[in-house]
């Protein structure tokens, strides 16, 4: 599916640009996972205080 | 290229490639294999393998994205204010709301970047993977920031950073997670005096009944216009120019019409239900004009956005939404009416 044109260069433009954008991904996953983490100490420590 | 086998190797975190279809649901897939390849590649077509091979490890982290949050909207309702002032704070203490709305932020950029970059070069699936990161989360991420922590500026901007597609599937997504909101956070996106409980539940069915069946037609909308987007540019030419002089061009249009006439009634049920969201509905599908006219997709869908707009605003919309759209509006219909005279198809 490539162009024949397509140079060494620009290739490895594509490249980045689709790494950055896994990378930009995984970031937002990460924040994802520390919100729920810290939701849930957060409850458990609602539940311990309230008990 | 000396850099990109640690790229590689990066991105691929020792994870498992998963192929995530457009509904979401994912499959294992099993990465080429290198004693599979009878001849060496050339340079073009080492690129187009790693690119096949970085898409499938973004499908795999979207679906991550998914699944993330489906836990985060499927946490138990909270006791009350006190335990949803005690997760706020604590959440607020590690920055973690501007946390998310920076990396909403930096997907987008990447996004659109990666599209501009790779559009045309590709296998169309490449593409169909970076597309569904709006989908995801600019309908779902943006919308789940907005409700998390509601009130704050925050969830509008993160809605905006999202998607370009989104806004259409995120109404039934924010009608579903909106039960499950504390009243506190309801309260933000709601009227402040609704109408009586019967109406209400008249709403509801009719937002559930219709994106129902909505959403099948624009499905099978995208999936044909996927189909052209995929061909070479001439080949989509031609096929426009064909659909033009065809009299049952007439027919589609009024299908096309029929579905943006259905949307503005749930449009309105929404508008009227959550008017904060609402808005943040209307920003995202805005910033996603942009991107549509830069030539990424088949002018129908921008006609169709267009379309699915005015009658948006046509319900009611604040004024200074109203005034923003129309002027991002005016330079997307220029655009679209500019690339049709260069197709000679103004006479047909």
């Amino acid at each position: 599916m490539v162009n024949s044109d397509t140079n060494n260069k620009e290739g490895e433009k594509d490249i980045v640009a689709l790494v950055e954008l896994v990378h930009a991904v995984q970031e937002h996953n990460e924040v994802l996972k520390e919100i729920l983490h810290d939701i849930e100490i957060a409850r458990k420590e609602y539940d311990i205080l309230n008990t | 290229m000396k850099e990109m086998p640690q790229q590689l190797d990066e991105v691929m975190g020792g994870k498992s490639i998963v192929d995530t279809d457009i509904e979401g649901n994912t499959n294992e897939v099993e990465p080429a294999s290198d004693s599979n390849l009878e001849k060496p590649l050339n340079e073009a077509e080492q690129v187009s393998k790693k690119i096949e091979f970085i898409a499938e490890k973004l499908g795999s982290e979207v679906g991550d994205s998914e699944q993330l949050l489906k836990s985060l909207t499927n946490l138990e309702e909270l006791s009350g204010a006190e335990e949803e002032s005690h997760i706020a704070e604590k959440l607020e203490k590690n920055n973690l709301p501007q946390k998310l709305i920076e990396v909403l932020g930096r997907v987008m950029h990447a996004q659109e970047h990666a599209i501009h970059q790779l559009d045309g070069k590709y296998d169309p699936r490449v593409l169909k993977t970076v597309g569904l990161i709006g989908k995801v989360l600019g309908g779902m991420g943006g919308l789940t920031a907005g409700m998390t922590f509601g009130g704050l500026p925050g969830g509008a901007i993160a809605a905006v950073a999202g998607s370009k597609g989104g806004g259409y599937s995120a109404i039934r997504v924010f009608d579903r997670l909106a039960e499950k909101l504390p009243q506190r956070f309801k309260e933000k996106f709601m009227p402040k005096t609704l109408e009586n409980q019967e109406g209400n539940e008249s709403i509801e069915d009719s937002i559930e009944n219709q994106i129902e069946k909505n959403t099948e037609t624009m499905q099978r909308i995208d999936a044909k216009i996927n189909q052209i987007n995929a061909l070479p540019l001439e080949k989509r030419h031609r096929i426009w120019e064909k659909f033009a002089s065809n009299p049952k061009t007439a027919d589609i249009a009024e299908r096309i019409n029929l579905t943006a006439g259905k949307y503005k009634e749930v449009w309105h049920a929404f508008e009227k239900k959550y008017p904060h969201a609402a808005v943040g509905l209307e920003l995202t599908t805005h910033m996603g004009i942009p991107l549509m006219t830069k030539g990424m997709l088949d002018p129908i869908i921008v006609e169709k956005i267009i379309l699915g707009l005015e009658y948006a605003l046509s319900a009611g919309v604040s004024e200074e939404i109203t005034a923003a759209i129309t002027a991002k509006l005016k330079s997307a219909k220029d655009h679209l009416f500019g690339m049709r005279d260069t197709r000679n198809l103004e006479n047909n």
